[in-house]
């Protein structure tokens, strides 16, 4: 065979680059790997034994539930290891800011070393080792994230984060028997140490925490523990300085001048549907969604379904979205309706209602493995992602479901 | 967050279409480029340089690359039904034509899996992704001439391995793409 010519190579690379996924490819590959992104025994996070629905797992509530609980444990009158901290904890009863450095060690290694601010009660702003910074606004439901590099912001709306008010979470935090350790010398001055339970039942964890018997004032944390694929994750938590005056100009959600500003997610899902088949239809694999059918154009499904809440840009037109009453539906340009996402707030970051509907055999959000086998039988295949994760996948129904501990929040249905 | 969570996830968003793309055109298999967009986000999440590099996208897309290219390495070489469609692969026309078009798309893909890594990196870059030559020569730390110079020697030795292939269309396959 000849070598063919540059031009003759350049054409094939040329007609290479112009192959484009169909949009409804996408969607569906960035939603699954969305899913396992979300998942917890996926992303190495910072909390550990955290077997937890993923509503629950954006690392910050994670981070923050945990921290609240260890500050919880340090305001809190008569935790009875000693008299002395019976002084600190009263000062910090009416601490209104926090602030330290948290790095996060891998196999005794730092992955990476964040600055955390926290506002009480609801203000919380990261700022990442590259430079990156996340402020968070848990009454807002709202989070700015500023790319300094690239002058780039992105406003996540309407986040589904659990932990509005983490001060909430202090006051009643349960009062913990502590540990007392011995005296020793930490970072270079004399430390008292305290081995302090953190959390709440899943999310249970011990920190040691190191007090200097000067101020009284702790000013180490180290939580150890192994996630789920084994490896050791150890937060260390230094600087610990409370009270000090944080600018409100800090926690601002409006980004600096200069940056480009795109806005993700709905500041407020609309009010669900009136129309019992529209907020709870029935879904029949190979059929479609309540009055919406597969092969059904972009024009005839919005007919049948209404107004989408959003068309969001990444599904490039094809995805529609109707989260307010937990499902979305792609339309492909040349096939018309091709799938149907049912969700829930457990595998979502923003807000949106869990799908209140059924699929023609009666498997809803929230049924068991039990119910989905004795309905379609035994699937074709299940992945597992981690212990608490199963894909079921029914390929003559073109039938997918995602369940969390063995409990469906999630399925989907494509054209035949 | 550790912020983590929500930083890959509005990656995700980002960049996610781009490189869902990318690996649509490496594999030419929407199941495969589905399965390798997951595990090439897993795989960012986990990965301390990806937090630390200074062009996260770059970065990204790089190990994009090499993830398609080892999946092809492990790939059976014969067609597979859940390909794309041929007229999707090659944007032609008549069924043969489609075929014949595709047979040399898979050519190239095949050529480059055995070029070496910065060739290949190069050639994607350049020619699949159309970036400028002065945004691979800030991610290659050289002078866009440089790169400009390396993209060429790479081209002559794709064309040189396009040389030694064999022939892609067999007497089957044309009647099957042309009943």
């Amino acid at each position: 065979m000849a070598t063919p010519d540059e031009a003759d190579v350049l054409r094939r690379l040329e007609r290479l680059a112009g192959i484009e996924p169909e949009g409804t490819d996408t969607a569906r590959a960035i939603e699954r790997t969305r899913a396992a992104l979300l998942n917890p025994t996926v992303s190495p996070g910072l909390f550990l034994r955290r077997k937890v629905l993923v509503g629950q797992i954006a690392a910050a509530v994670l981070f923050l539930a945990g921290i609240a609980g260890l500050i919880g444990w340090l305001l809190s009158a008569g935790a009875g290891a000693s008299l002395a901290f019976g002084d600190v904890q009263e000062k910090m009863r009416s601490t209104r800011t926090l602030t330290f450095q948290l790095t996060r060690e891998e196999k005794g290694r730092p992955v990476e070393t964040d600055q955390i601010l926290i506002r009480a009660p609801n203000l919380l702003r990261v700022e990442l080792q590259n430079g990156g910074v996340t402020i968070t606004d848990y009454e807002k439901h709202q989070s700015l994230l500023l790319d300094p590099a690239k002058k780039e912001a992105k406003l996540i709306q309407g986040l589904a984060l659990q932990l509005p008010n983490i001060y909430d979470k202090i006051r009643n935090a349960p009062k913990e028997a502590v540990k007392r350790l011995p005296e020793k010398e930490v970072d270079g001055k004399k430390a008292v140490g305290f081995v302090v339970p953190i959390g709440e039942e899943e999310h249970k964890a011990e920190a040691t925490v190191w007090v200097d018997p000067k101020t009284q004032l702790p000013f180490r944390m180290e939580i150890t523990d192994k996630n789920p694929n084994g490896t050791e994750v150890r937060q260390v938590l230094s600087e610990l300085v409370f009270d000090r005056k944080l600018d409100e100009g800090l926690f601002s959600l409006t980004p600096p001048q200069g940056y480009t500003l795109q806005t993700v997610g709905l500041a407020k899902l609309p009010p669900p549907p009136g129309k019992k088949e529209l907020l709870s239809p029935v879904v029949t694999p190979l059929v479609g969604i309540g009055p919406a059918r597969f092969g059904m154009s972009k024009e005839q499904v919005i007919e049948a379904l209404g107004q989408p809440d959003d068309i969001p840009k990444e599904g490039r037109g094809s995805l529609l979205s109707y989260f307010s009453r937990g499902y979305s539906v792609t339309v492909s340009p040349v096939r018309g309706l091709v799938m149907i996402d049912c969700v829930s707030q457990k595998t979502f970051l923003t807000r949106v209602r869990d799908f209140s509907g059924k699929t023609k055999e009666g498997i809803t959000i929230g049924s068991s493995l039990k119910a989905v086998e004795e309905a379609y039988g035994k699937p074709d295949s299940v992945n597992n992602n981690g212990p608490s994760t199963k894909y079921l996948d029914y390929r003559k129904l073109s039938l997918n479901f995602v369940l969390f501990d063995d409990k469906v929040v999630g399925f989907m249905i494509q054209a035949p | 967050l550790s912020n983590h969570t929500q930083r890959i996830l509005a990656f995700l968003e980002e960049m996610g279409p781009r490189l869902h793309a990318l690996l649509t055109r490496l594999t030419l298999r929407p199941e495969a480029a589905e399965d390798l967009m997951q595990e090439l986000f897993l795989k960012l999440s986990r990965s301390r340089h990806w937090l630390a590099a200074h062009d996260p996208a770059a970065y990204a897309t790089q190990t994009a690359i090499h993830l398609a290219f080892d999946w092809r390495r492990h790939q059976k070489r014969q067609p597979h039904p859940e390909m794309l469609g041929p007229e999707q692969a090659a944007g032609a026309f008549s069924p043969l034509a489609a075929l014949v078009q595709r047979e040399e798309i898979e050519q190239v893909l095949g050529a480059m899996a055995s070029l070496s890594p910065e060739d290949r990196d190069l050639l994607v870059l350049r020619y699949l992704q159309q970036e400028p030559y002065e945004a691979i020569a800030a991610q290659f730390g050289k002078t866009p001439h440089q790169v400009r110079a390396l993209c060429h020697k790479a081209l002559v030795r794709l064309r040189t391995l396009l040389g030694i292939a064999p022939t892609p269309v067999t007497t089957e396959k044309m009647n099957h793409g042309n009943p």
